[in-house]
């Protein structure tokens, strides 16, 4: 059967538990998506932030603000 | 966890610390009503979203690198030795996630490691995240209604994952080389958050420039009306409730301070993991609250916003030392603290032109660094660890590490990013859009809606 986790029952001794989380090794591939997020996130708020002000500034300007 | 009493100590410190995250979630909230209520109309939803969004930015950051840093950085590294091995802190291990503490699959992991840290790394992890969204958050405040969000991120980021983090693990950690060597103490981090907070928001500010229309020609300040008196006086009863759970989140709740020959006594103790107690600190708390408050009140004669100010200055003055002060120590300081910093704020206002628009450099500032360098005084020759060998509390031991937190890591690091940013044309909006206000577009689309709103009504 198909199984993304580590853990087969609940019934067995826990202290032979470990992470509980599934696909357990690939924390790399999961923290690269992540970081591209985070900085794209910042990257993209720049630029939007840089064409929402000058827009702005254009058209108060032209309305004599 | 292999018998009742390991069991409820680790359980219970585990709860411990969760509580005290979602007390200090209303620190957060706290800051937020307050600035959004210190801007004026024109300014407020962005005032209200570039410090929301700090809570994102600043938790990714930690996840990723912050939590490590502090485990890391302990030595220096250079100082009393090398980087420092703390494979659980890593941003790709498994006990940054759900772990039930068995055998690790990671090789670099023990199983003391996992064993330790599976039900505690979490809630230590949100505890230091929330003390890093303060110290963030106490950044936001002096900026408003002219940084651009995304520079204020960027220097959040510096200040919530990085230099706080390091100064933490250099002081404010059990083996921290400032610790060892200065005999550096900052119980409940008068230094580490607020003396480096205000340092780092001094020179923002700087590159910043005040808001349009602060100084007169003679060079005296203007005064911004708060726009919402209530939101400033709620936010800052929530900093206050928040502060508890930071008092508490500075505790390790329960340790065997005398393991020696067999013999236990347990006890709270500080993140040094010297003794103290919850009702002793508590006592102080409110006592240097009173203080502030007090002095606040007086200064200013009776204005609502330097009083609040005032108490929360009171607390932050006394912290440093308040794991081991009499409750008068900590009234008498905290009104000393306040007092100084509500004066300073003036001189260096007129002086230098910096407008801090919520006093922020003053009372995280000034009177953070004014309590780590009063504490020297008041606890000197106290030991500052439990481990033989460390320096014993000085006064210059704390001098150095209050111009370490507030110059060194607090200072220079944000001068230079904002410096930076200055460059690049991205740390201030323009001109025009200050005049109009940050929401000028959203306010009329607002009123736009509404007039199409009230024609439909009538029609």
């Amino acid at each position: 059967m198909l199984s993304t986790g580590s853990v087969e029952t609940w019934q067995g001794n826990p202290l032979e538990l470990g992470p509980l989380y599934p696909f357990v090794g690939a924390e790399a591939i999961m923290f690269v998506a992540s970081l591209i997020v985070f900085v794209a996130f910042l990257v993209w708020k720049f630029k939007w932030e840089q064409a929402k002000y000058d827009q702005q500034a254009k058209d108060l300007n032209d309305q004599g603000r | 966890m292999d018998n009742e009493l390991s069991g409820l100590t680790v359980i219970f410190t585990e709860f411990y610390y969760w509580v005290t995250v979602v007390l200090m979630f209303l620190i957060h909230v706290g800051f937020c009503l307050y600035e959004v209520g210190c801007a004026r109309e024109k300014h407020k939803l962005n005032t209200l979203m570039k410090n929301a969004m700090l809570i994102p930015m600043i938790t990714l950051g930690f996840f990723f690198f912050g939590w490590w840093l502090y485990f890391a950085m302990q030595n220096g590294p250079g100082i009393t030795g090398g980087l420092k091995e703390a494979p659980w802190s890593e941003p790709l291990s498994e006990l940054m996630g759900p772990h039930m503490g068995g055998e690790p699959v990671n090789e670099r992991l023990t199983a003391a490691d996992t064993a330790t840290w599976a039900r505690l790394n979490g809630v230590f992890w949100a505890a230091f995240l929330l003390f890093s969204w303060t110290a963030g958050s106490i950044l936001s405040g002096a900026v408003i209604e002219r940084i651009r969000s995304g520079a204020f991120w960027l220097l959040a980021i510096l200040v919530g994952c990085v230099t706080w983090v390091v100064d933490a693990a250099w002081g404010w950690s059990d083996s921290g080389w400032m610790v060892q060597v200065l005999g550096y103490h900052d119980a409940y981090a008068s230094g580490v958050i607020h003396g480096l907070a205000g340092g780092s928001a001094l020179a923002i500010l700087i590159h910043l420039g005040p808001r349009l229309g602060r100084f007169r020609a003679d060079g005296s300040p203007r005064v911004f009306p708060a726009h919402n008196v209530w939101l400033v006086a709620i936010g800052m009863f929530l900093i206050y409730t928040g502060f508890w759970g930071f008092y508490a989140a500075c505790n390790v709740p329960i340790v065997d301070i005398d393991p020696a020959d067999g013999r236990s006594f347990f006890s709270a103790t500080t993140i040094y993991l010297t003794p103290t107690t919850l009702s002793g600190i508590t006592v102080n708390f409110l006592m240097s609250l009173a203080g502030g408050l007090i002095v606040g009140y007086w200064v200013s004669s009776g204005d609502p916003f330097w009083t609040f100010q005032g108490g929360l200055g009171g607390i932050i003055t006394a912290s440093a030392g308040n794991d081991l002060y009499h409750p008068y120590q900590a009234f008498l300081l905290a009104i000393l603290g306040v007092f100084c910093a509500y004066r300073l704020h003036y001189w260096v206002e007129r002086k230098f032109k910096i407008d801090d628009a919520v006093g922020a450099v003053a009372i995280h500032g000034y009177c953070g660094s004014i309590g780590v360098i009063a504490a020297g005084f008041l606890l000197w020759g106290y030991p500052s660890s439990i481990y033989e060998g460390y320096a014993p509390i000085t006064p210059w031991g704390q001098l150095a590490g209050a111009a370490i937190m507030f110059v060194g890591l607090g200072f220079i690091p944000c001068y230079l990013l904002a410096w930076l940013l200055k460059r690049a044309g991205v740390l201030r909006i323009p001109r025009a859009v200050e005049l109009a206000g940050m929401d000028h577009v959203i306010l009329a689309d607002e009123a736009a809606q509404l007039e199409e709103l009230a024609s439909a009504e009538r029609a």
